[in-house]
């Protein structure tokens, strides 16, 4: 893995940064065009909180739409409640069942149904084996874990051999803790080239979480099923992963910019542009980034915490199959690793929150007629959690020269 | 069944990490000992420039780098050193013949660097059918490098090369075109002017990344000379004659 530095070497013969960092942009052509208004990204003296105006109406968007599914999130058993007994009251048999469930859906409860629980069988079978795909991928593209970090010849083939072995003991469903250990251990490998590249390769830690906490004798076991624990970790990592990654694409903004240099197409995404509205076309590339990391920093979090989860995975799962079928093409095949984790998650009847504990003081409070208080513990709370995410560490980061970043962002 | 302790899986990740990076070690020293060769590279006396081929295993190809740098002028190929770990052609033919790296250095020292062009070393191992990767410059404190471009017709072509040289080394964060300290365009003698840092004892600077910008912008220069003498740093103050008839006099950049 001096594969870096083979990168490194050929960026200096071209001086077209071609390198690497971040998730789906890793696998991709992301090399910068057209210089960005580095001043956007920077402290910006007179300004509300010091920076950029589009910036902030971003972040704000942001925040009021965390808020929004923040307070819907902890009335929805109140929700469910009104759901049940008053909108489904008028229909009957087939039609209440199938509302009923997509209700269940939508509210992260469980859902009884035969297909959705094969569905989410098989998607713990490509899960726990999915990783070996992208790790044969990479082996037979001269790369360790993912295709942007090429591996220096010199000591190519014994990660590759490493590789393919990790990978048979995924797809044979051996020892499975062993692989668990391997692939936190080169995690942390990765660490060699820089922070960012471990930032970027969090979410293969994912599926460490089911191996290490399976048991020795895996081969002789059909694992279809995740237990409580195992999906609130697979949650938890998973959601951190985006939500680490949501920000890096505003920390290198470079490297973000260059994949819409190279793919135009990806600006003209609707959800995105949804975060960016009414923000100066002038900084049309600038506005789009940073639109575009909260876009993933809002599903990280809620994937990590548990609020709406299969609402947030599901648009995932599609953003991810859109960028892997059209928008990118057979570069961005690893993706099958992050769609099937996230369909482990939004496939799962055993959901849970970790902001449960609002949830209950509503109802404690509901249940002692205590209405005020009830609306305030909620908006509290919800304008509480929706202001530190949006803007603690967009202001943080605004403090950080980042304009001598390199697009590859891994020295 | 049984489950991996919490013991247990911290040994494994540990002993992974260590392994990962012992085969690192191992495999990739050159990764590791790059500070020490370059230092040691430069603490030679007098100024010299060291080719860095990322092919360059066995004495077969030594013996067409020399053929091919047998007419660089400036440079002393006699008292060449490197490239270190050779094969000799007879032994690289040998199936399972292994070297830490493909690639390998020539340290040619410079007699004469007024008669020293980077371009022409470039195009004669190109013309032999090698590429130096880097071509580092030490021993020489105070240089610029003069570029000297067929092409460079108007304000705008003098604009891309000052405007868009800033742009790659903000883009450089890997260290390349950091040593420049400001770039000229001498429109009227259709030449770019690298002014270069102070070049400490013991450190390189690879001018190989000043030719390839050039070309990344879309100039090939044909030749590249590397000056010592004092020249002018600040053009603002000798501008104005050249500059007044449509902006296309030096432009300058920091």
């Amino acid at each position: 893995m001096g594969r870096r530095l083979v990168f490194l070497s050929a960026a200096m013969l071209t001086l077209l940064p071609v390198v690497a960092v971040y998730a789906h942009e890793r696998f991709i052509r992301h090399d910068l065009k057209v210089p960005l208004h580095e001043q956007y990204f920077a402290r910006q003296p007179g300004m509300f909180l010091g920076m950029q105006s589009d910036m902030l109406r971003i972040a704000t968007v942001s925040c009021v739409l965390l808020l929004i599914f923040l307070v819907i999130f902890f009335f929805r058993q109140n929700l469910d409640v009104f759901i049940e007994t008053r909108l489904l009251a008028g229909f009957g048999g087939r039609s209440q069942r199938a509302l009923h469930h997509l209700a269940c859906f939508l509210t992260d409860k469980p859902v009884r149904l035969p297909w959705f629980k094969t569905v989410s069988e098989w998607a713990v079978v490509l899960f726990i084996r999915s990783p070996a795909l992208v790790l044969m991928y990479s082996a037979t593209n001269d790369s360790l874990v993912m295709p942007s970090y090429p591996l220096e010849p010199t000591s190519a083939i014994y990660y590759k051999y490493i590789q393919v072995f990790l990978a048979i003991l995924m797809l044979t469903q051996t020892a499975l803790p062993l692989a668990g250990a391997l692939v936190v251990g080169t995690w942390i490998y990765l660490w060699r080239w820089g922070w960012m590249v471990a930032a970027d390769a969090l979410p293969v830690l994912t599926v460490a979480v089911v191996y290490l906490t399976s048991p020795w004798q895996s081969h002789r076991v059909a694992i279809t099923e995740l237990n409580e624990k195992q999906v609130r970790w697979v949650r938890l990592v998973l959601g951190f992963g985006f939500f680490a990654l949501g920000w890096l694409k505003i920390y290198n903004y470079h490297l973000t910019a260059g994949v819409a240099d190279n793919y135009p197409g990806v600006m003209d995404d609707p959800m995105i542009g949804f975060f960016a509205m009414g923000t100066n076309p002038l900084f049309r590339r600038e506005n789009w980034i940073v639109a575009f990391a909260y876009a993933e920093v809002l599903s990280g979090f809620m994937l990590m915490t548990g609020v709406f989860t299969r609402v947030w995975g599901s648009m995932m799962i599609w953003i991810f199959t859109k960028l892997m079928l059209v928008t990118f093409g057979f570069e961005e095949i690893p993706h099958i690793y992050p769609i099937a984790a996230t369909m482990v998650v939004v496939f799962s009847n055993k959901l849970g929150s970790e902001f449960s504990f609002v949830e209950r003081s509503q109802q404690s409070a509901a249940r002692e007629g205590r209405t005020l208080r009830r609306i305030v513990t909620v908006g509290a709370a919800s304008l509480a959690i929706a202001a530190v995410t949006v803007y603690a560490l967009l202001y943080a980061i605004s403090f950080i020269d980042r304009s001598h970043l390199w697009q590859g962002g891994l020295t | 069944m049984k489950f991996a302790s919490v013991k247990t899986i911290l040994i494994m990740i540990a002993v992974t990490v260590l392994g990962l990076y012992a085969l690192d070690y191992w495999k990739n020293p050159q990764l590791w000992h790059r500070g020490v060769a370059v230092a040691m590279a430069g603490s030679e006396a007098g100024p010299r420039l060291t080719l860095w081929m990322n092919h360059l295993c066995c004495t077969g190809c030594q013996d067409d780098v020399r053929k091919a740098l047998a007419g660089a002028a400036g440079v002393d190929l006699e008292k060449a050193t490197g490239p270190q770990q050779l094969l000799t052609q007879a032994a690289a033919n040998q199936e399972g013949a292994t070297l830490p790296n493909y690639g390998n250095a020539v340290v040619l020292p410079i007699t004469d660097l007024d008669k020293l062009d980077v371009v022409a070393v470039d195009r004669a191992l190109r013309d032999k059918g090698f590429v130096a990767g880097r071509m580092e410059l030490s021993g020489v404190p105070h240089f610029h490098l003069e570029a000297a471009l067929d092409h460079l017709c108007c304000g705008m072509c003098d604009r891309s090369i000052s405007e868009r040289m800033d742009f790659l080394k903000a883009k450089g964060q890997g260290g390349q075109l950091k040593w420049i300290e400001s770039v000229s365009v001498e429109h009227e003698k259709k030449t770019v002017v690298a002014y270069a840092r102070f070049l400490e004892t013991g450190k390189t600077d690879d001018v190989v990344e000043f030719l390839s910008a050039l070309n990344y912008l879309g100039f090939e220069p044909h030749s590249m000379r590397i000056a010592t003498e004092e020249k002018y740093q600040h053009p603002i103050h000798t501008q104005e004659a050249p500059n007044a008839g449509g902006g296309q006099g030096p432009e300058h950049t920091h």
